[in-house]
């Protein structure tokens, strides 16, 4: 079963468990993506997610935002069975996701991209009218420095500022969970730790985070527990440095067994 | 009832001729030509003023018939490249504009009386299976059958009809694999418009035509193309068939207006079957 | 109107947008007071009007991503149905034409249905089978429609101290004018910023919890509302409905060709482009080429995609600077 223990015991027995995924597989024609994969994420925790490319990390994500379903298996949250759920009520209920190749309104503003999720993101906007919405999108761009840029068009943007409007765009739905797809690639390092440093603000204030990431120190600073992939299979679940240490994992990664 | 099964057959099969050019055309290019039935029309004229003037046989128009359409729509392909995206809407939009001036201009030249090639000798009733038909209607689905296998063989066989192919399923790597897209685009798109104008002449003799007539030939080519899976040439003459006769026997059993109403609901379940997110394309 | 960008560093371009729009405006409103002998200006004028309201409405779910090749569906609904509640109903214009409105929106929400999940061009043929459709029935359910014959005797506008003529007049500009308010309060409500996130990503869309397809059949019934209120009006103009006019190919591909004509990003770009094509085609096109009005509308469309992407309201607004080329509205 899921989890090895991140933080203490006593913690993890008290964390609210706020997505589950029980046995879920997927298949596309003959590959079988991702198979009978069980993960539990708790509030205010920092998952990462691992394995080499194809392992089946971007599909675990689909599944779990609703963008496809799985040929077998469940989705829960909160205790409730949300599997056939689509991805804008699965946003609607807390469940929001980055895509690994950005894809921002290209002829929106910047405020307008991010005020979208604010209108009709999770109940509980401060403002369901469009100019308050378009200010408040201001101070989330803010987060990721980018608020000087708020009136311009999403196509004016580097590659690496997509990105950050990406995350910007996810969490001004007020997420409960926010599944993070490669955000660093392509940042520099001082960029990464200004948006790994946003992500920890964003667990202190109780969201729970779930990371696809290549860069693993960058992980190791912030994760709070590790979930390793191998062929759309979980290999190894539980503190990030033992997971990334792992034998099964340096094989994975490495293709050959750890000396 | 079977006389009215058969008479579907004959004409399914010209149906997937008609339709030949233009999954040709969108299998390639990925244009949705709503101008073709306006080059079929074209075609129709053309044979029906050889025949009027000269006492051309339908079958001998074709080859004149298909020329000018086949200009005009190779002609098209230096326009194709300005058209912004996203592509297919807005090519779409564009060959609307083009069915437009084409109707205008068939208006311009040749009147909006109601047109028919009537060949006497194609009247003459033969039997097949105890079933009476004219002999020319058997005849037009023989030379449909002839050039439509002709095409197959040319697809399956030549270096050019894979060349095609391999455009349909991925420019970019038929590309790097040697083949020239924008030839292969203007070659298609000569090809479809000569077909479209080619099926002309055949249509005429079944069918009387207007400048306006072309909504039609568009929509059945529409309707066989999304069925045969968009792109997919192998499709065409099944689906033509099924269309044929399953509009014959809504005619036979409920009068024209079931005919009409048969094809529209077949494109209307077509879209929804093929229509969603995940339609694709290439040439099969 | 244009809105957004570098508007602020041109402010006299700007404002000459918007002294030609109050200028229209009251021109609009006091042209039937005028003195003289003007019955057929106004009839062009209310021509135009009802033409722009068809193309304002087809621009609404356009902005979305679907391009509909079929609004003749709606407008002959709307045609349809206001003229039987007049003729076998009996019921006052004033009420039978907003509830046959009503019905066309009823239809834009079963198009939305049929087809509000189709992509591109899938949607836009599914459209002109839907008004094909119709058009069948139309001509073949004899005992309601009088099939081919038409329904005849259709009454007119029974506004009081107006002329006949004026009455149309002032019905076409109020419903233009209700259908552009509409629009505008769409674009600048969170529904507009939906409805152009969709067009331009619906998965992305999704992703931001917009459910599309409430977005989108908001836009069909929206749109169906006045594209069907535009059709009860020309039933009542013109006193007589048949399937030919009501269900007419032309009705689908007017509104299309204007609205991409005068800049479908604009608020008021559709009822532009009504105004120069239909305008121009009446006053100068049909008396070069008596009947070849599809010529001018062919060419128009063919113009646009090809040189004038954003129509030319866009293209103005570019070149009077208010709004740096490239950039979308």
């Amino acid at each position: 079963m899921a989890g090895g223990p991140g933080g203490s015991a006593a913690q993890r027995e008290h964390a609210v468990i706020l997505c589950e995924a029980i046995r879920l597989s997927r298949r596309f024609g003959g590959i079988l993506a991702l198979e009978e994969v069980t993960l539990q994420i708790e509030a205010a925790t920092i998952v990462a997610l691992i394995g080499p490319n194809g392992s089946g990390k971007t599909t675990l994500f689909n599944l779990l935002a609703g963008a496809l379903r799985p040929s077998a298996g469940l989705v829960r949250w909160r205790g409730r069975e949300i599997t056939a759920w689509p991805p804008h009520r699965r946003c609607r209920a807390g469940i929001n996701r980055t895509f690994q190749v950005a894809q921002p309104f290209l002829d929106l503003t910047l405020a307008e991209n991010v005020a979208l999720g604010l209108l009709y993101g999770k109940p509980g906007a401060p403002s369901g009218r469009r100019r308050e919405a378009e200010a408040s999108a201001r101070e989330v761009l803010a987060e990721l420095g980018l608020e000087g840029k708020s009136g311009e068009a999403a196509r004016s943007l580097s590659l690496g500022d997509r990105k950050r409007l990406e995350l910007c765009m996810a969490v001004a739905t007020r997420p409960d969970l926010l599944l993070v797809d490669e955000i660093l690639a392509g940042q520099s390092p001082a960029s990464a730790r200004e948006i790994l440093g946003y992500l920890a603000r964003l667990r202190a204030k109780g969201t729970a985070i779930c990371l696809i990431e290549h860069r693993l120190q960058a992980l190791l600073a912030v994760a709070d527990r590790a979930v390793a992939l191998h062929a759309g299979r979980v290999i190894a679940e539980g503190r990030p440095e033992a997971v990334i240490g792992s034998p099964a994992v340096l094989e994975s990664y490495l293709g050959e067994p750890a000396a | 009832m079977f006389e009215a099964i058969l008479s579907g057959l004959i004409t399914g099969t010209l149906y997937a001729l008609l339709a030949s050019g233009f999954a040709l055309v969108f299998g390639v290019t990925g244009v949705f030509n709503l101008a073709h039935g306006d080059l079929v029309i074209l075609g129709a004229y053309v044979g029906e003023f050889l025949w009027r003037l000269a006492g051309w046989s339908p079958l001998l128009a074709m080859p004149a018939a298909a020329l000018p359409a086949m200009l005009l729509a190779a002609g098209a392909r230096p326009l194709l490249s300005r058209v912004g995206s996203p592509f297919v809407l807005r090519s779409v939009v564009l060959t609307f504009g083009a069915s437009l001036l084409l109707q205008s201009a068939l208006q311009t030249a040749f009147t909006a009386d109601f047109r028919l090639i009537a060949v006497p000798a194609w009247d003459r009733g033969i039997r097949i299976f105890g079933l009476r038909v004219a002999a020319g209607r058997v005849l037009i689905a023989a030379m449909a059958l002839a050039i439509l296998s002709l095409l197959h063989l040319v697809f399956t066989r030549t270096f050019f009809g894979k060349s095609l192919r391999a455009v349909s399923l991925d420019r970019e790597g038929a590309a790097l694999a040697g083949i020239d897209p924008a030839r292969v685009d203007r070659v298609a798109l000569a090809l479809g418009g000569a077909l479209a104008g080619a099926s002309g002449p055949l249509f005429a003799a079944i069918h009387s035509v207007t400048p306006s007539a072309g909504i039609g030939p568009t929509l059945t080519a529409i309707v066989l193309t999304i069925f045969g899976g968009v792109g997919s040439m192998r499709g065409l003459l099944p689906g033509g068939l099924l269309l044929g006769v399953a509009e014959a026997v809504a005619a036979w059993a409920g009068g024209a207006m079931w005919r009409d109403l048969t094809s529209l609901a077949f494109l209307l379940l077509l879209l929804r079957w093929r229509g969603g997110p995940q339609a694709g394309r290439g040439l099969a | 109107m244009p809105e957004g960008g570098s508007a602020a560093a041109f402010p006299p371009a700007r404002a000459a947008f918007r002294w030609a729009g109050i200028g229209g405006a009251a021109l609009a409103l006091g042209l039937p007071l005028l003195p003289g002998q003007q019955e057929y200006l106004l009839y062009l004028m209310t021509m135009t009007f009802l033409f722009g309201l068809l193309a304002e409405s087809w621009s609404l779910p356009a902005q979305a991503g679907l391009i509909s090749f079929g609004h003749a569906a709606f407008f002959g609904v709307g045609a349809y149905g206001s003229a039987l509640l007049s003729l076998k109903l009996q019921l006052s214009p004033w009420i039978g034409l907003p509830t046959a409105a009503l019905l066309a929106s009823a239809f834009g929400l079963l198009a939305a249905g049929v087809a509000g999940n189709l992509t591109g061009p899938y949607f836009s043929l599914a459209t002109l089978a839907m008004a094909e459709i119709l058009r069948v029935i139309a001509l073949n359910w004899t005992t309601l429609t009088e099939g081919a014959w038409g329904l005849v005797g259709v009454p007119g506008l029974p506004w009081s101290g107006l002329g006949a003529r004026a009455a149309d007049y002032y019905a076409a500009l109020l419903m233009l004018a209700a259908a552009c308010g509409a629009s505008a309060w769409i674009r600048r409500a969170p529904l507009g910023l939906a409805i152009q996130a969709i067009r331009q990503g619906e998965a992305r869309a999704a992703a931001s919890g917009v459910d599309a397809r409430r977005v989108k059949r908001i836009a069909l019934a929206v749109s169906g509302l006045f594209a069907g209120g535009a059709g009860a009006l020309h039933a009542h103009i013109f006193h007589w409905v048949d399937p030919a006019s009501a269900f007419s190919l032309n009705l689908s591909v007017l509104p299309l060709v204007m609205a991409l004509f005068g800049g479908n990003g604009y608020l008021l770009g559709p009822a532009v482009g009504a105004l120069v094509l239909y305008l121009g085609n009446e006053l100068i096109f049909q008396r070069l080429a008596p009947g070849g009005h599809l010529w001018l509308y062919g060419g128009a469309v063919i113009l646009v995609i090809l040189a004038l992407p954003e129509g030319i309201l866009g293209w103005l607004v570019v070149r009077a600077g208010l709004r740096p080329r490239g950039s979308t509205p």
